[in-house]
């Protein structure tokens, strides 16, 4: 399909590219396999192992291509049926969630200290979630990116995983979560957290699936020159799936505006600052952004109670 | 020490200092192919390298001929760097008129290039081969054993080589990410303080300090984050 639907288009090509680059993979692997049959004995062990390594390749590319479809599928749905419904297009993300069957996702990106710096998210229980976890300071991210592994939370264990967290997430109406961590384990720069994924594969299918996806984030979109153009020159127009993945992306500026001006209010620290405006969002029961959207408009000065 | 060993032994130096250096990669393997052609006294050598979907692609090449039979294995898939890489282990061919069946392609072009014989050393990791380096002779025979070794220590030494930059890129840019984020943020922190301390709205703190880093040809995030520890102290309306 051409003509109609111009946004679709490049989706298609990045989907197309994922699959070209799976079939390479696929291609050496298989010569690998073969070799395995005829090749002596001492020589086995090393075709097995490029056989599995390229094997590996091959999936992070199709799993890639499957996201690239899955967001194609959604915009022609949206496409379709666009006078009745919403007026923007669906976000990248919601294709991630998808894919697990899940009712949202977030990605969010941390500092080396582990702070939140860009959050990208499917929907408000996702936004709201990753809030959450911004202004509290525990929650799936800090713990998938700590311990560097996959976190899968059933709905029988969230209400006792965080002390502060679980009740304030069981609020928003999420029963069960899974996190897994993105980037290098040297280097972690984030985190895939979906909510509520369908309770049928809570198990070791979801534990998988989010594993995959995890890894072609990060190395298909993430950890690309791509990813760093975009979020270095904010005036050049990123075209690739790392674009318009941040398209969505909310990088908290007017927090750390807030930040900034509570500082020079209060003469202290930024971080003081930031802990100061979290910590008045916590005990008003609104959310960070909202808060520091009042100091930025002088409605609200932190100095003066 | 023999003169020959005395030469080997500087390349391996040499080679792992490039690498340890970080010296810039395509350079590094361009200079590799020279001395291989050099040290085993070969009419050229080549180097392949698998791109990050594992497809076989020219990395460098010690002559225009070396590099055009390069170019050949991979567009035709065949050729002796390909089936050392595929095999991971070294592929002798002392004479290329008999080799006309195993790379029909191949084998005419680089004997056109007056080239008798090859060599192709595997380029090996611990469990996985990245590439592969060939070195082409003019005269048909096989290397001594000792030359064969020289050679499959550099590409031994260029695989680990290979492997550490690689590895080493992703980490740089992660780390260049996170930087790029925390830049961000540092500019919307400096522009809340700057704003607040000179009474001035968020949009003319932003200009300030972009002012500011343009005319003294800084990053707009270095001028941030002076502003933000004291370091820099920026007063008065901006000018734009």
């Amino acid at each position: 399909m051409t003509g109609p639907f111009p946004e679709i288009e490049p989706v298609r090509k990045w989907a197309d590219m994922e699959r070209v680059r799976a079939i390479r993979a696929a291609t050496v692997a298989r010569r690998h396999e073969r070799l395995m049959a005829t090749a002596a004995e001492s020589i086995r062990p090393f075709h097995q192992r490029m056989a599995d390594l390229h094997r590996r390749l091959e999936m992070r590319h199709l799993t890639a291509a499957k996201m690239h479809d899955t967001h194609v599928s959604r915009l022609l749905r949206w496409a379709v049926t666009k006078e009745q419904q919403a007026e923007v297009p669906p976000r990248y993300i919601s294709a991630v969630a998808e894919m697990l069957g899940a009712r949202s996702a977030g990605i969010t990106l941390l500092s080396p200290e582990q702070t939140e710096m860009s959050v990208i998210s499917s929907d408000t229980v996702a936004a709201a979630a990753q809030d959450l976890e911004f202004t509290l300071g525990e929650g799936p991210v800090h713990d998938a990116t700590t311990a560097g592994e996959l976190v899968v939370v059933a709905a029988d264990l969230l209400p006792h995983r965080w002390q502060h967290y679980s009740p304030a997430v069981s609020r928003l109406g999420v029963r069960s979560l899974a996190v897994a961590p993105l980037g290098l384990p040297e280097t972690w720069v984030g985190a895939l957290t979906v909510f509520d994924p369908t309770r049928t594969k809570l198990a070791g299918w979801l534990a998988g699936a989010l594993k995959e996806l995890a890894d072609a984030l990060t190395h298909t979109v993430l950890l690309t020159e791509e990813c760093l153009a975009a979020l270095t020159d904010e005036g050049v127009a990123v075209t690739g799936p790392a674009g318009q993945l941040l398209a969505n992306a909310d990088h908290h500026a007017v927090i750390h505006q807030a930040a900034g001006m509570v500082a020079a209010q209060c003469g202290c620290s930024i971080e003081d600052a930031l802990a100061l405006v979290k910590a008045r969002a916590f005990v008003r029961g609104e959310r960070v952004g909202t808060i520091a959207l009042q100091i930025v408009e002088k409605q609200l000065r932190l100095d003066d109670q | 020490m023999g003169d020959t060993d005395r030469r080997g032994w500087d390349a391996m130096a040499d080679l792992a200092a490039r690498f340890v250096a970080e010296a810039d990669l395509a350079c590094t393997l361009a200079w590799l192919a020279d001395q291989c052609a050099e040290l085993l006294g070969g009419t050229a050598a080549g180097v392949m390298v698998i791109d990050a979907q594992g497809a076989l692609d020219v990395a460098a090449a010690s002559s225009g001929p070396a590099r055009e039979l390069q170019e050949l294995e991979k567009r035709h898939f065949e050729g002796p760097a390909r089936d050392s890489f595929h095999a991971g282990r070294r592929i002798d061919c002392p004479d290329l008129a008999e080799a006309d069946d195993r790379w029909p392609r191949f084998a005419p072009v680089a004997q056109r290039h007056g080239n008798a014989a090859l060599h192709a050393f595997p380029m090996a990791l611990p469990g996985r081969t990245i590439g592969a380096m060939t070195v082409f002779l003019a005269d048909p025979g096989a290397l001594p054993g000792e030359a064969l070794e020289t050679g499959q220590t550099l590409a031994n030494l260029a695989a680990i080589g290979v492997g550490s930059y690689r590895a080493r890129q992703n980490e740089i840019l992660a780390a260049q990410l996170q930087a790029a984020l925390h830049s961000r943020v540092l500019i919307e922190q400096a522009k809340g303080l700057l704003a607040e301390r000179l009474g001035i709205p968020l949009d003319d703190a932003f200009a300030l300090m972009r002012q500011h880093a343009r005319s003294h040809g800084r990053k707009l995030g270095d001028i941030a984050s002076a502003v933000l520890d004291g370091r820099l102290i920026l007063a008065g309306e901006p000018t734009e």
